[in-house]
């Protein structure tokens, strides 16, 4: 009797620790009390998951701004405050977010999401709180619906894609491509770009293929390739479907360049990979290999405050939070329609290059560094910052 | 004909990941009727206790191989006796709730205990490719290969050839009567989830490798494992190895010769085909 009496205690404190677990998201740098006088910035992004770490260098970028920006005035005389909202790479999990960034913390403004499937799931969401927001999602899709309330933390895959069948034709001389992408709302989004600027370099693909998201065999696309004689393959994906496929490029030891959508040469692309991701090549907004003094003096400060380097998400959402605090320091004020009106007039150049906006709210101003692979390290080929 | 012979390869690796993982639910179900809907989260539990003892803390390979077998199967032993045994004449829904808490238990628990973030685990038989006749082989796949098939044979002669198995069959077929002649039905399937969930850990050393050590690593296998043991015959050892190696070649060949992105919703029409034709599962016998 007393026995079984002690295994429903820790029965229910199995219970109580299921629940305890299920709570929270994991981080929020803010402090859950709000002032009338603050300005809110909800920071929506993935703390679980496969792009955990891209949200933790969001959140760390944006804390860093904040911290410069509060200490030379705030934002039109607000103190600015950071709350993140986990949305753990999922689009219903970032639908709720981005509703409880703005029904629950009162955001002043959003940043993020950062995955274009999550974005894309949000965008109603989001567009009904009638708040600006500056996502760091690159799929042309995002554009075609126009929601005035959303601005683009980088220019849109149109430019990435741009950049890399150029690079891929006139530096790498690739004119038998595979072109492979990922089967979701990213890849499946720039693929007719893709398929445009292929056609217009005269370079259609010698095959096609979908890698589906989460899978861990890619074989079938790489035996396809090499069937087909391709002499390079044209990659768009996420994290960690890049890093199967750099495994298997190696594995199976195909010829030619992998080049193309930046997670190829993210960091956290390449902790997974390890040394198979020597040689890949793409294009992003910010390179650790960058020689400025600036970007340089950055990562440094990165490191000292954070204990690790950054990846490019971590520079972009700096830059994010100095292109609001621009807005709304032009504007004097942050009235959501005046810090509209006054983020389609900004005009800023951060770590990250430019940032100019079109009527439509997309970045127009257009900037990269190719970077390849070389030994673990990110090494710059080619710089086409705007 | 190269290309059919890598893709049969590269099938059959995926399908002993499939099948490690499937072994379990076979064990769990054949001794207490449990369909454990956690048998992926244990698995990502087992690749952590690894990832822990053998990357973090510099063990040798086998005795952490070792330490997250019976490190598991303590941990399968105490769910069992504290999570499960309270509710073993409840109504199934009942187990099943209870196993998907347990789910999202272990994926909380992981995440606060390692983080968010994946973790590379190192391939200890090698990542390298061997090429035989124009083949590339990946040495880490033939051991999660030869590693899952040996448990297949070890279950079986645990099973058939030992007191401890025969007593765990006699007490799946029938507890009152097992009851009768001396065994410990309680004992029985508390030492049946020990093993299963030891024998899961060892699948996620196996695969971490390849699906990399992450809190939410487990869902996408449990839901291929499921689909393997169902397909080869829900309950039959023989069955969920076949079924897994089955699944993987089927996912293969209809990515090399049917369409990439149309492979899940082949895969998973082929389930339900296999479903309607033979619901039982391709694989049972009649002894089975």
């Amino acid at each position: 009797m007393l026995r079984d009496g002690i295994w429903r205690w820790i029965s229910g404190l199995g219970v109580l620790a299921l629940l305890s677990g299920c709570g929270g998201s994991g981080l929020s740098p803010g402090s859950s009390s709000k002032s009338s006088s603050d300005f809110v910035i909800g920071l929506v992004g993935p703390i679980t998951g496969s792009f955990a770490e891209v949200g933790k260098n969001e959140s760390q970028g944006a804390q860093m701004a904040i911290k410069d920006i509060n200490q030379k005035g705030g934002f039109a005389g607000h103190p600015g405050k950071l709350v993140f909202e986990d949305d753990g790479g999922l689009p219903a999990t970032g639908v709720n977010s981005v509703a409880r960034a703005i029904q629950q913390d009162h955001a002043n403004a959003l940043l993020g999401p950062d995955l274009s499937t999550v974005t894309l799931a949000a965008i109603q969401t989001s567009e009904q709180g009638a708040i600006p927001q500056i996502t760091s999602s690159i799929s042309p899709a995002i554009w075609t619906k126009g929601d005035k309330w959303l601005f683009g933390g980088r220019p849109n895959d149109a430019t990435n894609v741009d950049i890399m069948v150029k690079y891929g034709v006139q530096q790498l001389h690739v004119t038998k491509p595979a072109l492979i992408y990922s089967n979701e709302a990213y890849g499946q989004g720039s693929l007719p770009e893709l398929q445009k600027q292929l056609s217009h370099y005269n370079t259609p693909p010698v095959v096609q293929e979908a890698v589906q998201p989460g899978t861990k065999d890619v074989t079938a696309q790489v035996e396809a390739a090499k069937n087909a004689h391709a002499d390079g393959i044209l990659w768009w994906g996420l994290i960690p479907e890049s890093a199967v496929l750099e495994k298997a490029v190696h594995q199976f030891g195909f010829e030619g360049p992998l080049y193309g959508a930046n997670a190829l040469v993210n960091p956290d692309t390449l902790k997974l990979a390890g040394s198979s991701a020597d040689g890949a090549i793409a294009a992003i907004t910010f390179s650790l290999a960058d020689p400025n003094p600036t970007a340089q003096a950055f990562i440094k400060r990165y490191q000292s405050e954070w204990g690790g380097v950054p990846d490019d998400h971590g520079p972009l959402y700096y830059d994010m939070v100095h292109v609001l605090a621009t807005a709304a320091n032009k504007a004097g004020s942050i009235d959501p329609t005046k810090l509209r009106e006054a983020l389609l007039q900004v005009s800023y150049t951060g770590l990250t290059g430019a940032f100019k906006y079109d009527a439509n709210g997309a970045d127009v101003a257009g900037s990269a560094v190719i970077v390849k692979i070389i030994s673990g390290q990110q090494t710059v080929l080619q710089d086409v910052r705007g | 004909m190269g290309t059919l012979v890598q893709l049969l390869v590269s099938g059959l690796s995926t399908g002993g990941i499939y099948a490690a993982v499937a072994l379990g639910f076979t064990l769990t179900w054949r001794a207490a009727a449990v369909i454990n809907f956690a048998q992926g989260d244990v698995v990502m539990i087992g690749a952590f206790i690894g990832l822990t003892l053998f990357v973090f803390l510099h063990w040798p390979f086998l005795l952490a191989f070792v330490g997250a077998f019976i490190l598991a199967g303590v941990l399968g032993s105490v769910v069992e006796r504290v999570m499960l045994r309270p509710v073993r004449n409840a109504e199934v829904w009942t187990t099943v709730v209870v196993t998907v808490g347990l789910s999202i238990l272990l994926q909380n628990a992981a995440r606060i205990i390692w983080g968010p973030q994946p973790f590379r685990f190192p391939a200890v038989f090698g990542e390298e490719p061997m090429h035989l006749a124009g083949i590339a082989i990946i040495p880490q796949s033939v051991g999660v290969l030869v590693i899952a098939v040996s448990l297949m044979l070890l279950q079986e002669l645990f099973f058939h050839r030992t007191m401890t198995g025969k007593a765990m069959r006699a007490v799946a077929q029938d507890r009152q009567t097992a009851s009768l002649m001396a065994i410990n039905p309680d004992r029985m399937i508390n030492l049946t989830f020990a093993v299963s969930f030891g024998i899961a850990a060892i699948a996620g050393i196996l695969i971490a490798p390849t699906y990399f050590a992450s809190f939410s690593m487990g869902l996408p296998i449990s839901i291929r494992a499921f689909a393997a043991a169902i397909i080869g015959g829900f309950g039959s050892v023989r069955g969920s190895i076949a079924g897994g190696l089955f699944l993987g070649v089927a996912e293969s060949l209809s990515a090399g010769y049917l369409s990439s992105t149309y492979e899940d919703a082949i895969v998973f029409g082929l389930v339900i085909l296999v479903l309607l034709i033979r619901p039982v599962g391709l694989f049972v016998t009649e002894t089975d």
